[in-house]
């Protein structure tokens, strides 16, 4: 058998060969893409010989030491989860790394671009084959640098790679981001968050005396009930998954996904859609039933403060789902659209993790965790292929703006099938892999009694189909508002970006139509080998009233578009020059609720006013060390100096004092 | 066998009074502008340091060599103290050749050299405090009188100064006498009584040492003489005269304290060690003249040293002869430091370069001064491996087992004092010119200086052991 330690070392040993190619000179960039994509399809073809393995019920686990006396080793653990994520991610990794060689040929600095991405890659496989919190750990931050590379990849902030229309402003803030801007952005953003795990991960070495993550779930009765008695379970809980929820970009840490879009658009469909924003689903996936099983072993109190967490998680990824669909409603940019719907499609993910802890019956919870890595799954694939087609989209017209783009139908026949499969599975409508995973989710809500929660994902799922299908028509079916300003490239893509996205879209679909037949139960047994499965789910729909009225609400919507852009021709761009109260709406979701701009406002202004107060008491130090202890020796060096004016008399003088003083002292220590 | 070193001693002391009554006579026989003047006190000076040889070889075999009847005792600090004044006559020697016959007063200088070193051969191993008076007034006399040779206006302004003040302190040595004998009804220093008048006693000899040494707040006179008058004078008078009074301070303050009112001597030094400190350092901070930095500098060590007698009255006081002996060999130590680089720096000053700004860019005219220059003031600083670190170093830890705030304050001082030393080596090092040019003599007195420092620095704890 092949040691697994390889499936997230390879990728690091392409991304160090590339380093090292670089140091000695070498620029041409066929090696980059052959070292690359090579590395990571070893690592892909590694991962797909091992899962049956996995499939069959034995669990991977190799490690060798790095830190014994900590308990830290380089552990690979591969379980249900771990095989099914390395298999996601290497295989989605391996596609868009060949849509890259393409994309991003010719570019003044795709070396680099290829060293993070592979980085990148090695990071996300080492994130969720871990054994331990540190390893897993290292792996989170390897993703987050490369992330911060990429995101700013383009650091000379030419206007085109811009996020925002250039001088729109909300409150006063600039609600356009540079490259740079945004790199900087993702970074802090995501770092918020893993200061939190950071002290998760500490609290959990003082608690639990380890950072292995199986002994972590064997003690899981043991450190919970600890927790739980000091009346801090709930309040640790989520302060350890802090770094998740920044990760996935959930509210209120959703704004960095949002201007990750700067990036070349591979990378948009790699880390800020398909895998790294999952990182943060994979730590609830992985935690959520060692937190679950814990809970329910202990009962009482442990299990009330559990439940309070699942509930917190179940609201911000609720909330989540709903705002970020909002604003795609409006966005006039299709990577910023595919952008807003990650972070609503992530938000479906919490949703379903949170809702199925809060489920009393252990097979039906395990089924909603099922149905959160389901949706994972499905949406890796058609959101990854979305946003390849944004990529040739955007290259075709030179533009960000749909409204630059239109009647791409005409052009690119495939890339249009492909489109509608795409968006089809994300609107969620049957017989599309988004479908089914979208309705285990909305089904654990509806089980766990979250009435209000489940009403705003339904909902949210209808204006899913709206924004989907609005900007599939819009660039697609519809000629464009503005004529692009370059003579645009209308024609189909070219082989190595046309297929990647093909393969994932009809991949889309063909998920969805094994589903029922199999591929559903598949995947279902894989998933139940993960840690903390105490017993095996079968994930199944039942069709019953509620989910065709959910598939007629959604199917309305979708419809809703085509009704009003082609049959009634709404000009909604002179509806707004016209209405007060749509442009009030309008500008409400197209400046992202306005939380970029408070954000601005309170916690950075804050910060900033903190900096200016610290910046005064620097100065006062400053100026006592360099000016106010200079001035004082200068003036006591004065002083002294001028007793010394060459006077006899005045010297007599001062030693009969000289005399007084002496005698003074000699009387003080005598008495 | 002590009885020959005794006899020897006392023979070559009075060759040298001899050669100091012998050598104004050049002036009547118009020799006083001739190299005769200065080889006589070249031979003064050798004589001087082959006294220090022999009681050093004499005291290979005892602890102690008693002279002059039982007046005078040497043990190896005192020898060590004789040895250092030698060698920073020589250095005054080195540095003066060739200016002083162009005084006036030529020879004067030469003859005073010898008198101060009759004086001095007496003053390291006093014991007897009428006898201390007679020395006091002839060294003292010499003195006055040594400021006053190159006559110009500021030395003799400030040998007046000098005598005026100096009068004051010799009335309360006088003091001092008269209680001493009236208390103990005898002339010895070597036994202490206690009491009221004891302690009288005790302040009236701080009244007058601390008038000779420049101890605050009864130094007034300090700058005006070290920092304004001819520095050829000046060396003299700190480089090798102060040795003198430092060791005698040093002997009185430990029979004082092993007998009688350690708290009180020690209490007191380490009051007025603070205060001397304190404005030496800062007083020196602000002036842009190099020989009243080098005056006020002179203060600061008064304070330094102050530190190291209070650690000999402190183990004096506690019965601890082996600090004792630990303290009494950082003081030489320390002395040693501060005479080999104050001498030929104030012989130099002579020159009339005494301005911070005549000294600008030194090192690219004369690399050989500038760098000696630095390597004194350096050492004077206390930087490692120099002379001065390891002065300081033994001082301030004979002085942390009696009190570690004293040691800080010690230590903050040498940071401070930092400050002008620094100043001083960078104008040398600037890029500006300034008038200052040594010739051969100047240079070789700063260059021997300089190499002693170093090597002595390398040495040091060899010499330490001697003494100790």
């Amino acid at each position: 058998m092949i040691d697994p330690i390889w499936i997230w070392l390879t990728p690091y040993l392409g991304a160090s060969a590339l380093a090292i190619l670089w140091i000695f000179g070498v620029r041409d960039e066929r090696v980059y893409d052959w070292i690359s994509v090579g590395s990571i399809l070893v690592s892909a073809i590694i991962a797909t010989i091992l899962t049956p393995i996995v499939y069959n019920g034995h669990l991977i686990y190799t490690k060798y030491a790095w830190l014994p006396s900590l308990g830290i080793n380089f552990g690979t653990y591969m379980d249900g989860l771990g095989a099914f994520m390395a298999l996601i991610v290497s295989w989605l990794s391996f596609l868009i790394a060949v849509y890259s060689t393409e994309y991003m040929k010719r570019d003044w600095g795709v070396q680099r671009y290829f060293f993070f991405f592979t980085f990148f890659v090695g990071s996300m496989l080492l994130l969720v084959l871990a054994d331990n919190l540190v390893l897993m750990f290292v792996g989170w931050e390897g993703t987050g640098l490369a992330s911060y590379a990429l995101i700013g990849h383009w650091y000379t902030d030419e206007e085109e790679t811009w996020v925002g229309d250039p001088g729109r402003k909300a409150f006063g803030t600039p609600m356009y981001f540079e490259p740079s801007h945004s790199g900087v952005r993702a970074i802090l953003f995501t770092r918020a968050g893993d200061i939190g795990m950071i002290i998760g991960m500490a609290l959990f070495y003082m608690v639990a005396g380890t950072f292995s993550i199986p002994e972590i779930s064997q003690n899981a009765t043991g450190w919970m009930g600890f927790l739980a008695s000091k009346g801090v379970l709930s309040a640790a809980l989520l302060v350890f998954s802090l770094g998740a929820l920044a990760k996935s970009a959930q509210f209120p840490f959703h704004e960095w996904l949002v201007t990750a879009m700067t990036g070349p658009t591979p990378v948009s469909a790699l880390i800020h859609a398909a895998t790294m924003v999952k990182a943060g689903v994979y730590f609830m996936l992985r935690f959520s039933p060692i937190f679950y099983n814990g809970a329910v072993a202990l009962g009482g109190v442990a299990l009330t403060a559990t439940e309070q967490y699942f509930n917190i998680i179940a609201l911000l990824g609720g909330i989540t789902a709903f705002i970020m669909a909002t604003m795609a409603l409006v966005s006039r940019e299709l990577k910023l659209i595919w952008a807003f719907s990650t972070a609503s499609q992530l938000g479906y993910m919490f949703l379903g993790v949170g809702a199925a802890g809060l489920l009393s019956q252990k097979e039906m919870a395990y089924e909603g965790i099922a149905a959160s890595a389901a949706h994972l799954m499905s949406h890796a694939v058609f959101k990854a292929a979305l946003f390849l087609i944004a990529g040739w989209a955007i290259h075709a017209v030179h533009s960000r703006f749909i409204d630059n783009m239109g009647n791409f139908s005409k052009y690119m026949k495939i890339t249009t099938v492909s489109i509608w499969f795409a968006g089809l599975s994300l609107a969620g409508l049957p017989p599309f892999s988004g479908f089914w995973s979208k309705e285990g989710v909305i089904h654990a809500a509806e089980a766990a009694h979250l009435e209000n929660l489940w009403l705003l994902a339904v909902f949210t799922a209808g204006l899913t189909g709206f924004y989907t299908v609005r900007a599939i028509i819009r660039a697609f079916h519809m000629p464009p508002y503005e004529p692009p300003h370059h003579e645009a490239e209308l024609h189909e893509a070219p082989p190595r970006i046309l297929w990647p996205y093909t393969i994932l879209a009809f991949t889309a679909l063909a998920i969805g139509l094994a589903w029922p037949f199999g591929f559903g139960a598949d995947f279902s047994n894989l998933i139940s080998k993960t840690l903390g499965f105490e017993k095996p789910v079968q994930l199944a729909v039942s069709f019953n009233l509620t989910t065709y009225s959910i598939i007629i609400w959604v199917l309305a919507m979708v419809l809703l578009v085509p009704a009003l852009y082609l049959v009634l021709k709404v000009d909604f761009v002179s509806m707004l020059k016209t209405s007060k109260t749509a442009r009030i709406f309008h500008d409400f979701l197209y400046d992202r609720w306005y939380i970029n701009a408070l954000i601005y406002i309170f916690i950075v202004g804050g910060f900033l006013g903190i900096i200016d107060i610290l910046g005064y008491v620097d100065g006062f130090i400053d100026a006592f060390y360099h000016i106010g202890i200079p001035i004082a020796f200068i003036l006591i060096s004065k002083g002294f100096r001028a007793t010394h004016r060459g006077r006899p008399d005045l010297y007599l003088a001062y030693y009969a004092y000289g005399i007084g003083l002496l005698l003074l002292l000699l009387y003080m220590i005598w008495g | 066998m002590v009885q020959d070193v005794a006899e020897e001693v006392t023979i070559l002391t009075y060759i040298i009074l001899v050669l100091g009554i012998l050598i104004p006579l050049t002036k009547p026989l118009k020799l006083e502008k001739s190299r005769i003047p200065y080889a006589f006190g070249w031979l003064s000076t050798l004589l001087f340091a082959f006294i220090s040889y022999i009681i050093f070889n004499a005291l290979r075999n005892t602890d102690a060599v008693t002279l002059f009847n039982g007046l005078v005792t040497y043990n190896s600090f005192s020898a060590f103290m004789l040895l250092l004044s030698a060698l920073s006559s020589a250095l005054v020697l080195m540095a003066i050749k060739g200016r002083a016959e162009e005084w006036p007063t030529a020879p004067a200088v030469y003859g005073l050299l010898p008198l101060i070193q009759f004086g001095l051969v007496f003053a390291m191993g006093i014991n007897d405090a009428l006898l201390l008076l007679a020395i006091w007034l002839l060294v003292s006399v010499a003195s006055y009188v040594v400021i006053a040779l190159p006559k110009n206006t500021e030395s003799v302004k400030g040998a007046i100064k000098y005598a005026f003040m100096g009068s004051l302190a010799t009335l309360f040595l006088t003091v001092w006498v008269a209680l001493n004998i009236v208390i103990t009804g005898s002339f010895t220093i070597l036994a202490y009584p206690t009491g009221l008048a004891a302690l009288l006693a005790f302040g009236a000899f701080i009244l007058s040492v601390g008038f000779k040494m420049g101890i605050v707040p009864f130094h007034w006179w300090l700058p005006d003489v070290y920092g304004k008058a001819n520095g050829y004078g000046v060396s003299i008078v700190a480089g090798i005269v102060k040795i003198g009074f430092i060791a005698v301070t040093a002997r009185v303050i430990y029979f004082i304290s092993s007998t009688g009112f350690s708290t009180i001597v020690t209490v007191t030094l380490a009051s007025l060690a603070v205060v001397t400190m304190f404005w030496g350092n800062l007083a020196a901070l602000t002036t842009r003249n190099l020989q009243r930095i080098l005056a006020y500098s002179s203060i600061a060590h008064i304070g330094y040293i102050l530190v190291g007698l209070t650690a000999i009255s402190y183990a004096a006081g506690t019965q601890n002869i082996q600090l004792a002996m630990y303290s009494f060999a950082a003081v030489a130590i320390h002395v040693a430091a501060y005479a080999i680089s104050k001498a030929p720096l104030f012989a130099v000053m002579g020159e009339g370069y005494t301005e911070l700004n005549d000294i600008k860019g030194l090192f690219h005219r004369d690399p050989v001064s500038s760098v000696s220059m630095a390597i004194l003031l350096l050492s004077l600083l206390g930087l490692p491996p120099l002379l001065g670190f390891w002065g300081k170093l033994y001082m301030f830890t004979a002085i942390a087992s009696y009190s570690l705030p004293l040691l800080v304050i010690a230590l903050l001082n040498s940071g401070i004092s930092a400050v002008y030393y620094g100043i001083a080596i960078r104008d040398m090092l600037s890029t500006e010119q300034g008038s200052a040019a040594y010739d051969a003599p100047r240079k070789a007195s700063l260059a021997t200086a300089a190499t002693i420092i170093i090597v002595a620095g390398l040495l040091a704890s060899t010499f330490f052991h001697i003494i100790y």
